[in-house]
């Protein structure tokens, strides 16, 4: 059971960031990440780089919508 | 099978991330309105199909996402007649690194608090189409990626490889924002 290598490790940074991995190669990676300082700074700067584009992306909701949609839905439901 | 009657109760609470996301699909509050407007009706005319207890949310994007397609998009390129040039992994993170040097704890953050927020939209809006949707449906919507390949109905592999071309296309649109703020490169002021 040897750990991941850098490689391996930055190959697999995406899946791990969204959650798409199996608990083995899950735990590796974090295993890795661990002892290996310039990994870990690698995978927080994405981190913090997905949190901050999700949180950029809001907008506010036009005032009139969500009545324009009710009475289209009613004027449907005719 | 799902009650009309409880359609809107169930179903508008979504509309601001729909909204949010019709605006970066289009890139026009007007269009972003009428196509969220078409996907609720095509959602309500359709809402004895969804099976109840399965994922409403996702059920929605999809109906917003081939709406879309069909009658919004312009960029009818495939994914593979976009040319990224040679973006390696991590592009944003190297390219701060090389240019302020060793320690860039605080050239990152210096770069992360500096892009506003039209930055980012226009980087996210000027993705071509085939890699914007994932890149939406993934970084900002959070589905996965089983729940992408069903709402753009794409293979689970394909919203993969989209998603790795698409994130190395808006971390390099990123960088040149950044550079353009004049977040990374010489300060001015630094010069002899």
């Amino acid at each position: 059971m040897s750990s991941n290598s850098c490689d391996e490790t930055l190959t697999a940074i995406y899946l791990y960031l969204d959650k798409e991995m199996g608990r083995y190669r899950r735990w590796r990676v974090s295993r890795h990440l661990r002892a290996c300082p310039p990994c870990i700074d690698i995978y927080q700067f994405e981190e913090r780089l997905r949190l901050t584009v999700r949180n950029r992306c809001t907008d506010e909701l036009p005032a009139e919508l969500i009545e324009r949609l009710r009475s289209a839905l009613r004027r449907e439901s005719r | 099978m799902a009650d009309p009657t409880t359609f809107e109760a169930d179903a508008l609470g979504f509309t601001p991330q729909l909204y949010s996301a019709a605006l970066r699909m289009t890139r026009n509050p007007a269009d972003a309105e009428d196509l969220v407007q078409e996907t609720f009706l095509k959602a309500y005319r359709a809402y004895h199909t969804f099976e109840e207890g399965t994922n409403l949310r996702a059920w929605l994007y999809r109906i917003l996402t081939n709406t879309f397609i069909n009658k919004y998009r312009r960029d009818r390129r495939r994914p593979s007649e976009v040319e990224l040039g040679d973006v390696e992994d991590a592009y944003l993170y190297r390219r701060i690194g090389a240019e302020t040097g060793e320690g860039g704890r605080s050239a990152e953050d210096h770069v992360l608090e500096g892009l506003v927020e039209g930055d980012i939209k226009n980087a996210i809006e000027e993705l071509p189409e085939a890699f914007r949707l994932p890149v939406i449906l993934a970084d900002i919507e959070g589905f996965s990626y089983k729940e992408i390949a069903d709402i753009l109905d794409i293979p689970i592999g394909t919203v993969m490889s989209r998603l790795h071309r698409g994130r190395k296309a808006l971390q390099k649109s990123l960088w040149q924002f950044a550079r353009q703020r004049g977040l990374v490169g010489p300060r001015t002021g630094d010069v002899e």
